[in-house]
C-alpha cells in the first residue's frame, strides 16, 4: 500500500488512527504490530515471511550478542552473522539475477520484496548498535517487531537506526495533541509533494522518456523533469512517514534538506537522503577506517561507499555508474576543486551543482540506455523541435512552481508572518492540500475505460 | 491559542478521513456516471487468489476513487488547475480555439495489420468493397493545436491506407471536411462528427458509389438539443468549453429499424430520443451501440452492408434513400466473418466506415475480416 492512494487516505488510516487512540496505552504496541503487517501485507502477501524471518533473525542475534558480550570474539562473529543473513536476503532477492545473467547462471525472476532494501539495512543497523553498546537489546519481541515493521517508514524510509528510536520504543511514546497537529501538517506536506508536485511532473519525463525525436534541449528538459519527479516523490514520501510517525507519536530522523540549495556535490550529499548516507557512514565508511587512513586508502573506501551506495539503489550497471560518477565528483571535489568553487559567487557553486546533480539522474533514471540518453543530452540529436517547443511552454509554469518549492523560500515566507495568522494559514491549507491531492488522485484513474460504451 | 490551533487541526485532518472513509461505506454505489460516461468500479470482492495476486489493491483503490462522493468536483478541481498552470492537455485532448481536439497517439503495428485484413476481406468477396475512413477533428483543426503539440499526422496515416489497398476502393472523406472546416461539422465537446458532418461524409460516400446527395437545403433541419456535453467533456474534466447542440437532418419516414442488441431481433428506431435527458446523447442516434442493427427503407435499391463504428450512427439516415436495405455491423460486438454474413444476406455491397483514430487501433477488424 502506498501513502498516496485512496485505500491507504481514506480506509486504511483512519481505522488505524483511531484503533490506537481507543487502545490502552499497553495494547498500543501489539495493536500497531498487526497495523504494520496488514500494511504490508495488502501489498505483498506473499513476502510477510522473509520480513518475519528478518525480524527473528535479528532479534535472536540481539539476544545472543548481548549475552555474549563479554566474549568479544564470538560477539564480533554473531554480528557478522546477522549481517550475513541480512545481505543474503538482499542479495538473493535483489542482486541475484543481475549478477547471474553477467555470467550466465540461471535468472530467476524472483519479484523483489517490497521495502526489503529498506527494513534489511534497519534490522542489521540493530545487531550492530547492541554490539557497540549504543543501543540495548530490545527484549520485547513485539516492540522490536515494531522498529522493523513500523508502517510509515517501511517500504521507502527514513532508514530509521535502532538506536534513533530505541528511547522511543523502549519508553514508549505518548503523542499529545500538538503531535497530532504537525504531524498532520507534514503529512499533507508530503502528500501535496508527491501527488501536486512529482506527480505532474512525472508526466512529462515518462512522454519524453519514450520519445523517439528527442532534441538535445528536450533531454536536458526530461533529466531536469525527472531531478524535480525523483526529488518531490522520495521527499514527499519521507514527509508522509515523518509526519505519520509523529501522528503515532514517534519522531524519525530528517531525510531531504533542500537538496537542491547544495553549492557542492558534497553539500548535495549532506542534503539528499540523509538517513542513507549517514547509515553508509556510519557502518561502512568509517569502519573500513574512514578518512583516517592514507594515500590510496582513503580514496579506496570512498569508491566503495559510493559503488555500494550507487548499487543499492538497483540491480543495475546505471546503478553502479551513478554511484562511481558521485565518488569520483567527492574526491575531486576534496583534492581539486573545493579551493576554487568555494572562491567562486554562490549562484556559479548552484549551478556547477545542479548541472552535475541533474546528469547524475538521467543516469540514475535510465537504467537500460543511459548511454545513450547521455549522449542525446550531450549533442547526439537535434538542438530542439517543435516538440520540445511545446513541452517546454505548456510546462514552464510547472518548472517555476517546482523551483520556487525547492527552496526555503516558501518555508521562510511562512515563518514571517505572525502567529495567529500562521496558525489559521496552516490550517486552511492544510484542508486544501488534502483537497487537491484527493482530487489529482481520484482523476487520475479516470479514463481507462472511457471508451467502454461507445 | 496554539493548543486551540492544534484542536482544530486535528479534528480536521480526522473529519477528511472519517467523511471519506464513512461516505464510501454508508452512501449507496453508483453503477454508472452520467457525467464520464462509463461503468463505474464496484466493491472487490475478496478472495484469497485476488489478494495473493494483488489484484484486490487495484481493485479497492478503483472502487474507492470511483465511488468517492465528491469525485466530480475532483475532476474540475483538477483540470481547473491545471488550465491556471498553463496546460495545453488534458488527459489526451487539448483545449484548442473553444475546442476539444483529441490527441491521436502515433499508430502500432495494429495499424499496418488492420489495413491488411481489408485487403483480405475483399479477395474474400466478390462484390464491390470500399473503406471510407473520416479524419478526426483534431486533423480539420490541426492549425489551431498549441505549437508542437504532439499528435499524428492523420494525412500521412490515411495516404499510407490508401498506397496499401489492392481490390478496395478508397472513399476520399477528408477533401469534403476542408471544404466545409469554417462549418459546424464537429461537436466541440464530443470524438464525433455532427450530422452536418455526416451529411458531408454521405456525399462523399454516395458520389463514390455513383449517387447523387440531395443538396443540404432540401432537408428540413431541426434541433433536439443545445445541451450536449459529450466524451471530450468528461475525460478532459474541461468544464469552460460551449455545450453542442444535436441537430436531425432526416425523418425517420418508412424505414424499419431491426435492432439486435441481445442475439434476438427488437424494434429500433433512427432517433431514441429518450438518450437527450441523459448525459449520453450521441446515443440517441440509432439508439446508440448495438452489434447489429437491419434498416429496411422501403425503397428500391441495393443491399448495402456497412461495417462501422459509432460515426455511422448520424450518417446512415441520409444513405435511406439509395438503398433497400442496409445492414450495420459492429465489429466491436459482432464477430461474425463478414464473408458469410453478405453471402446468408445476399449483401450487394460492402463500405466499411470509420473514424480514422478507431480504424488505426481497431483490433476486432481481423477478427471479422478472416
Amino acid at each position: 500500500m502506498v501513502f498516496s492512494s485512496m485505500t491507504f487516505l481514506f480506509a486504511y488510516l483512519p481505522i488505524t488512527l483511531a484503533l490506537y487512540y481507543i487502545c490502552p496505552l499497553w495494547l498500543r504496541n501489539p495493536m500497531l504490530l498487526i497495523a504494520n503487517l496488514i500494511f504490508y501485507g495488502w501489498g505483498e502477501p506473499r513476502y510477510i515471511m522473509i520480513m518475519f524471518a528478518s525480524t527473528m533473525i535479528d532479534y535472536i542475534h540481539g539476544a545472543l550478542i548481548e549475552k555474549y558480550r563479554s566474549n568479544d570474539k564470538l560477539a564480533r562473529k554473531l554480528v557478522a552473522s546477522s549481517v550475513f543473513f541480512n545481505l543474503s536476503l538482499l542479495f538473493f532477492f535483489k542482486y541475484w539475477d543481475f549478477i547471474a545473467s553477467q555470467f550466465g547462471l540461471p535468472v530467476l525472476g524472483v519479484p523483489l520484496p517490497l521495502g526489503i532494501s529498506f527494513y534489511t539495512f534497519q534490522t542489521m543497523s540493530y545487531s550492530i548498535d547492541v554490539y557497540r553498546g549504543e543501543a540495548e537489546r530490545q527484549k520485547n519481541l513485539i516492540k522490536f517487531g515494531v522498529f522493523v515493521t513500523l508502517f510509515p517508514q517501511l517500504i521507502a524510509g527514513p532508514i530509521v537506526r535502532y538506536k534513533d528510536i530505541a528511547d522511543q520504543l523502549t519508553e514508549g511514546v505518548k503523542p499529545r495533541i500538538k503531535d497530532f497537529s504537525d504531524g498532520a501538517k507534514l503529512f499533507t506536506v508530503g502528500l501535496c509533494k508527491k501527488v501536486l508536485l512529482a506527480n505532474s511532473i512525472g508526466k512529462l519525463w515518462e512522454v519524453l522518456q519514450n520519445s523517439s525525436d528527442l532534441s538535445v534541449v528536450g533531454a536536458w528538459l526530461g533529466a531536469i523533469a525527472f531531478s524535480f519527479q525523483i526529488y518531490f516523490d522520495f521527499a514527499g514520501y519521507s514527509d508522509m512517514a515523518c509526519g505519520l510517525g509523529r501522528m503515532l507519536g514517534f519522531t524519525f530522523p530528517q531525510n531531504f534538506n533542500y537538496p537542491y540549495m547544495a553549492k557542492s556535490i558534497t553539500d548535495f550529499w549532506r542534503r539528499w537522503h540523509m538517513t542513507l548516507g549517514s547509515w553508509f557512514r556510519e557502518y561502512v565508511y568509517i569502519p573500513l577506517g574512514g578518512n583516517r587512513v592514507n594515500g590510496f586508502r582513503k580514496y579506496f573506501n570512498i569508491m566503495i561507499v559510493w559503488a555500494l551506495t550507487g548499487f543499492w539503489h538497483g540491480a543495475e550497471w546505471n546503478f553502479l555508474v551513478w554511484g562511481v560518477y558521485f565518488g569520483i565528483l567527492l574526491i575531486l571535489e576534496k583534492q581539486v576543486f573545493m579551493k576554487f568553487l568555494s572562491k567562486l559567487p554562490y549562484f556559479v557553486q548552484h549551478i556547477y551543482t545542479l548541472i552535475l546533480v541533474i546528469i547524475s539522474m538521467a543516469i540514475f533514471a535510465t537504467p537500460q540506455y543511459f548511454t545513450l540518453y547521455l549522449s542525446k543530452m550531450f549533442g547526439n540529436a537535434s538542438l530542439w523541435n517543435d516538440t520540445t517547443l511545446y513541452y517546454l511552454i505548456s510546462y514552464l509554469p510547472t518548472f517555476i512552481v517546482l523551483a520556487f518549492a525547492s527552496t526555503p523560500l516558501p518555508k521562510k515566507l511562512f515563518n514571517k508572518l505572525p502567529g495567529n495568522l500562521k496558525d489559521s494559514l496552516g490550517t486552511v491549507l492544510m484542508v486544501l492540500g488534502i483537497a487537491m491531492s484527493v482530487s489529482f488522485l481520484v482523476s487520475d484513474s479516470y479514463n481507462p475505460f472511457l471508451y467502454f460504451r461507445f | 491559542m496554539s493548543k486551540l490551533n492544534d484542536k482544530i487541526n486535528t479534528i480536521l485532518f480526522s473529519s477528511i478521513m472519517i467523511f471519506g472513509l464513512a461516505s464510501t461505506l454508508l452512501i449507496p454505489d453508483k453503477e454508472f456516471s452520467e457525467l464520464e460516461n462509463r461503468t463505474l468500479a464496484q466493491k472487490p470482492k475478496f478472495t484469497l487468489e485476488n489478494f495473493l495476486s494483488g489484484n484486490l489493491d487495484d481493485e479497492t483503490e478503483a472502487y474507492l476513487s470511483d465511488q468517492f462522493i465528491l469525485r466530480d468536483e475532483c475532476v474540475t478541481l483538477k483540470s481547473s488547475t491545471d488550465l491556471l498552470l498553463g496546460k495545453k492537455e488534458f488527459n489526451g485532448c487539448y483545449l484548442a480555439d473553444g475546442r476539444l481536439l483529441e490527441r491521436m497517439d502515433e499508430p502500432t503495428e495494429q495499424f499496418m495489420t488492420n489495413i491488411k485484413v481489408v485487403n483480405d476481406a475483399a479477395n474474400a468477396l466478390n462484390i464491390p468493397l470500399s473503406l471510407a475512413i473520416v479524419p478526426t477533428a483534431t486533423d480539420i483543426y490541426k492549425e489551431t493545436l498549441p505549437i508542437g503539440a504532439p499528435t499524428a499526422n492523420q494525412e500521412k496515416l490515411l495516404s499510407m491506407i490508401s498506397q496499401n489497398l489492392n481490390d478496395v476502393d478508397m472513399v476520399d472523406m477528408s477533401t469534403i471536411m476542408y471544404e466545409h472546416e469554417n462549418e459546424y461539422i464537429y461537436y466541440r465537446t464530443d470524438h464525433h462528427w455532427t450530422s452536418l458532418g455526416a451529411y458531408y461524409g454521405a456525399k462523399s460516400l454516395l458520389q463514390s458509389m455513383g449517387y447523387e446527395i440531395e443538396p443540404l437545403e432540401s432537408f428540413n433541419s431541426k434541433t433536439v438539443t443545445h445541451e450536449f456535453n459529450g466524451t471530450l467533456y468528461s475525460s478532459s474534466g474541461v468544464r469552460s468549453v460551449k455545450p453542442d447542440s444535436i441537430d436531425i437532418y432526416v425523418e425517420q419516414g418508412n424505414t424499419e429499424v431491426e435492432s439486435w442488441r441481445n442475439g434476438s431481433p427488437e424494434q429500433g428506431t433512427l432517433y431514441d430520443l429518450s438518450y437527450l435527458d441523459k448525459k449520453d446523447k450521441y446515443s440517441m442516434f440509432l439508439g446508440g451501440n448495438q452489434p447489429l442493427a437491419i434498416l429496411r427503407t422501403g425503397n428500391t435499391g441495393e443491399k448495402l452492408m456497412l461495417v462501422r463504428d459509432s460515426y455511422a450512427d448520424s450518417l446512415v439516415p441520409f444513405l435511406i434513400p439509395y438503398f433497400s436495405e442496409i445492414h450495420l455491423f459492429d465489429a466491436r460486438y459482432f464477430k461474425q466473418p463478414i464473408s458469410s454474413y453478405v453471402n446468408s444476406q445476399q449483401i450487394d455491397q460492402v463500405v466499411m466506415l470509420f473514424s480514422l483514430k478507431n480504424f488505426v487501433s481497431d483490433t476486432n477488424l481481423s477478427i471479422v475480416c478472416k
